[in-house]
């Protein structure tokens, strides 16, 4: 049993699960199609295709005992025993203080958001196609070239029910593409990187994402630059990686827990008046999400204004403990984002309206920053990162792009980032990164840290 | 009819130009997760999945495709798929090798050896351990958050190849772990035990739980949370360190375990894990560490979270030496690496997370083996420096080779013997020149096996659970300190 792909799928089999629930309960059902044309050694390498579904049942008995169980097994006895375990495990907890409820809200059914027709559709030859024209492209413009990298593109049904009236579905399509480009007669190789997410794939063109990482690949061997204190232009890539690991200190549960650089901060001036940034479920440009996984259809939030922040994302639970209202940013309730809580997953640049070649010139003296590799909080309170840079580090002097650079390790803090922005480019571009996915700009920034480098 | 849905797919998989084909059936994929957050429940989850992934490989293409639909439409449907995307890859590619293996299972079985199944012990009792051990955290005002997490997994999986291999297998792994988050003065320090990120997890039963004994530690784990608000910040400069066997398991886990893995040396993970500072013709001569360092690749050590039967494509587990006093002397396996690098025979370290995704080459248990000093031996060697335990941040380049590592806690070396504590210690390096430091190991008695849950590679991302070895470490002139 699996639902059609239609504004109502899914929502019938949760009519079943609850209708078992006795007493409150909130449901989802996923039901996703993937394929991913995966690259390595300039050739397709073991593509895959994936078809899911599974539903998450949380349980709440006595007003406060939550429990959560998920299946794949949607048979009638499937479901049975779906709703046994949850109720099981809700019964077995400790009460939760403050529990509001689910939340009522019996508007429409169905939410909409723009969706890949293509997509829905499985089109994928025409993606194939375009990817070994890519390819071949890579091979005649680089001497000596290794591409690696993958074109995405799926589905995502996500049905929403509680006993509480709120009954809505939505569908979400995914395109995403990342190209590395390795030239590999250099010792050590070089490398340059492209990458793009998109609702549509028509908006992810891979001949273009191609020429973008061939254009970046250093065609000469880096030169090693000493670990110190530079200004640097942020690519948008990297800008994605710090904003991805911001989003989790921006929730409800980070403040709650003290570790949120949110605590205590709201309205003052923390990052430069040149950033503006919403949480957009609905850009365009981005991957548009409906609503959120308690159902609740989301809205477009600033969180940084001209550099002064708002408070933190909340679901309802989070809302109904630390006082405030839902900002209908829920994550699933099942582990392993039960525990993270609510974050802001969508966060938009305002553009600015400096092209690239604008800011190198204006970067005058500095280090050009396409991407970073393994970043991990080094100090969350203050919002401290490490991670390496990768795949087209370049030295600026005078304006100008004097040659690649060997990679650098940044270690500093995200805040200081976007305190030190000086100008915000006015190209933007969503990067999917694992549940967020945000659309950025390439960032002019006075002054960030390298305290080591590496040898390639 | 799990047996039937097995032979449909291998069945739909099979056909002209496929040369090899097997499949992986999943009937119960648990999972359970159990976590008390100052007094309340921040989340009880219980996972039972299923599904069945299908792998095909022609001459000069691999496909795969998986479904959570075990019905036989569905499973037909996926086996298409594969077959259809490995004749895809065909049009960019050349031929792929594949390596014979001579140990093939015929009806194995393989079972996780555990005295209680965590999945028959009540809840209730799960729920109230974790509560009691939580509350005892709160030492004081400054602890903000305190966590008690238990979690259970328990794998059956079935799998058969269209060379005749086939076995059962049913692993079952459980973790623990208690930890606080020390909020004061500006500063948040977060202390666990046995380790951060949930604890410590082993294959076996719910007596590895109670042997944890989270109540016993959770007190003074609150208590240091609250010392490393005041302590000192960690100082900065080049000097000897000794770490902790469980900082040191994940050294050998970012710089050993990741750069040995031969897919990577290939270039086949290049587009998102990344390569390898090691170069596979490197094998037998690359001084990959100071004489003190040997590793191991085991997939054999009883309880060890990367312990298996045979791999996802059939060949058994083994025990492979990585690192032989110092030298690069093998690399982590598949039938095809095996086979492009001219090895005799795979090194069995191909697991895919679950039905959905396509096997990779994963860590087992790497392992550093233990030397001979004492704990107090290492530490009064060290003369003056610093000692690190529980790791906290963890970053490393994509070629495994500058890294910097964080921990929970520091202690000052001073005169030979461990003093006061520093806050945010951090120590970085350069992966052959640190290894080469190596200049002393702790004995069995500092050596513990630990098992990390989360190890992430491959696109799609897959999280697989692997196990390390590691007594303490004595490293001279590392690189202290920096950022905080």
């Amino acid at each position: 049993m699996k639902a059609e792909w239609g504004p109502d799928g899914g929502l019938d089999i949760l009519g079943k699960v609850l209708s078992q629930v006795k007493g409150e309960a909130d449901a989802r059902y996923y039901q996703g199609r993937r394929t991913y044309l995966r690259f390595a050694n300039s050739r397709l390498y073991q593509p895959l295709h994936e078809e899911t579904v599974s539903i998450s049942l949380r349980v709440a008995v006595d007003r406060g005992r939550l429990g959560v169980a998920t299946t794949t097994d949607i048979s009638e006895g499937g479901l049975a025993e779906l709703v046994d375990r949850a109720t099981s495990m809700a019964k077995k907890a400790p009460k939760l203080e403050r529990f509001p409820g689910f939340p009522q809200d019996p508007r429409e059914r169905t939410a909409k958001a723009p969706a890949s027709k293509s997509i829905i559709d499985g089109e994928l030859e025409g993606k194939a196609k375009e990817l070994s024209e890519a390819l071949g492209l890579v091979q005649s413009e680089l001497k000596d070239a290794r591409t690696s990298g993958v074109y995405s593109q799926g589905l995502t049904l996500l049905a929403v029910a509680n006993t509480s009236s709120l009954s809505r579905s939505t569908i979400r399509t995914i395109a995403h593409s990342s190209f590395l480009t390795e030239k590999m007669d250099v010792d050590p190789t070089t490398s340059g990187w492209a990458e793009q997410t998109h609702w549509d794939p028509a908006k992810v063109n891979l001949v273009t994402l191609a020429k973008e990482a061939v254009a970046r690949t250093p065609r000469e061997k880096a030169s090693s630059l000493k670990p110190g204190t530079y200004r640097v232009l942020l690519g948008s890539p990297a800008v994605a990686d710090l904003i991805d690991m911001l989003s989790y200190c921006m929730g409800a549960v980070a403040v709650e827990e003290g570790w949120s650089f949110l605590e205590g901060m709201k309205g003052k001036q923390l990052a430069s008046k040149a950033v503006t940034i919403d949480d957009d479920p609905l850009d365009p440009i981005g991957l548009p999400e409906a609503i959120d996984f308690e159902g609740m259809p989301t809205r477009k939030r600033t969180v940084f204004d001209k550099g002064i922040p708002a408070g933190p994302a909340h679901d309802t639970l989070t809302a109904a403990r630390l006082g405030g209202k839902t900002t209908c940013s829920a994550l699933p309730p099942e582990a392993p984002y039960g525990s993270v809580g609510p974050i802001p997953r969508h966060l938009t640049f305002d553009r600015g309206d400096a092209n690239i070649d604008e800011m190198v010139k204006e970067l005058r003296r500095g280090v050009i920053v396409t991407r970073l590799h393994y970043v991990r909080f080094v100090h969350r309170k203050k919002t401290i990162i490490t991670g390496m840079t990768r795949d087209g580090t370049y030295w600026v002097e005078k304006g100008e792009i004097k040659g690649p650079v060997t990679n650098l390790r940044l270690t500093d803090g995200i805040l200081r980032v976007l305190a030190g922005t000086e100008i915000v480019g006015k190209d933007l571009r969503c990067h999917g990164r694992g549940v967020t996915a945000s659309v950025v700009p390439s960032l002019l920034v006075h002054g960030l840290t390298f305290p080591t480098a590496t040898t390639f | 009819m799990p047996e039937e849905l097995l032979e449909v797919a291998l069945d739909t998989a099979s056909g002209p130009g496929v040369r090899f084909a097997d499949v992986r059936l999943f009937t119960h994929h648990r999972f359970e997760y159990v976590s008390v957050r100052n007094g309340q429940p921040a989340a009880l989850t219980l996972k039972d999945e299923s599904g069945l992934g299908v792998r095909v490989l022609r001459e000069k293409g691999w496909g795969f495709a998986a479904t959570t639909t075990l019905t036989r439409p569905s499973v037909k449907e996926a086996a298409r798929w594969a077959r259809d995307l490995a004749k895809l890859a065909e049009r960019t590619g050349s031929s792929i090798p594949f390596a014979e293996e001579s140990e093939l299972p015929r009806n194995g079985s393989y079972e996780t050896p555990l005295r209680e199944d965590p999945f028959k012990v009540p809840l209730e009792e799960k729920v109230g351990m974790l509560m009691a051990a939580e509350k005892s955290l709160h030492t004081g005002p400054s602890i903000k958050t305190g966590e008690a997490v238990c979690t259970s997994w328990q794998e059956e999986k079935r799998y058969l190849s269209t060379e005749g291999a086939s076995y059962t297998s049913k692993m079952t792994h459980v973790g623990a772990g208690v930890s606080v988050t020390a909020v004061g003065g500006g500063e948040v320090q977060r202390r666990s035990y046995p380790t951060s990120f949930g604890g410590d997890f082993a294959q076996g039963g719910f007596e590895h739980v109670r042997d944890f004994d989270l109540m016993g530690h959770a007190e003074e784990c609150g208590k240091t949370g609250e010392a490393l608000l005041n302590a000192p910040s960690c100082p900065k400069g080049k000097m000897n360190l000794v770490l902790a066997s469980d900082q040191l398991a994940l050294q050998v886990h970012e710089s050993v375990g990741h750069a040995t893995e031969l897919d990577r040396i290939l270039a086949y993970e290049a587009g998102y894990a990344g390569t390898s500072f090691v170069k596979a013709e490197e094998r037998e001569r690359l001084r990959y560490g100071s004489p003190q360092m040997t590793v191991v690749a085991d997939a054999t050590v009883p309880n060890g979270l990367g312990t298996f039967g045979w791999d996802d494509e059939g060949v058994p587990a083994q025990k492979t030496t990585l690192v032989e006093e110092g030298i690069l002397v093998g690399f982590l396996s598949s039938r095809e690496t095996a086979a492009r690098r001219s090895l005799q025979r795979s090194g069995g370290t191909m697991r895919g997370d679950g039905p959905l995704r396509m096997p990779l080459i994963r860590m087992t248990n790497i392992n550093l083996v233990p030397g001979d000093r004492s704990k107090d031996e290492l530490v009064e060697e060290a003369g003056n420096g610093l000692y690190m335990e529980t790791n906290v941040s963890w970053s490393i380049d994509d070629k495994r080779l500058n890294f910097q590592f964080g921990c929970e806690v520091g202690r000052l070396i001073r005169n030979g013997e461990l003093t006061e504590l520093v806050r945010n210690p951090m120590y970085s390096g350069m992966t052959p020149a640190f290894w080469g430091s190596l200049k002393a190991k702790g004995d069995e008695k500092t050596y513990h096996h630990w098992g990390i849950p989360n190890c992430g590679k491959g696109q799609p991302s897959q999280v697989m659970h692997v196990g390390h070895g590691a007594p303490m470490g004595l490293f001279t002139d590392v690189k202290i300190g920096g950022a905080v």
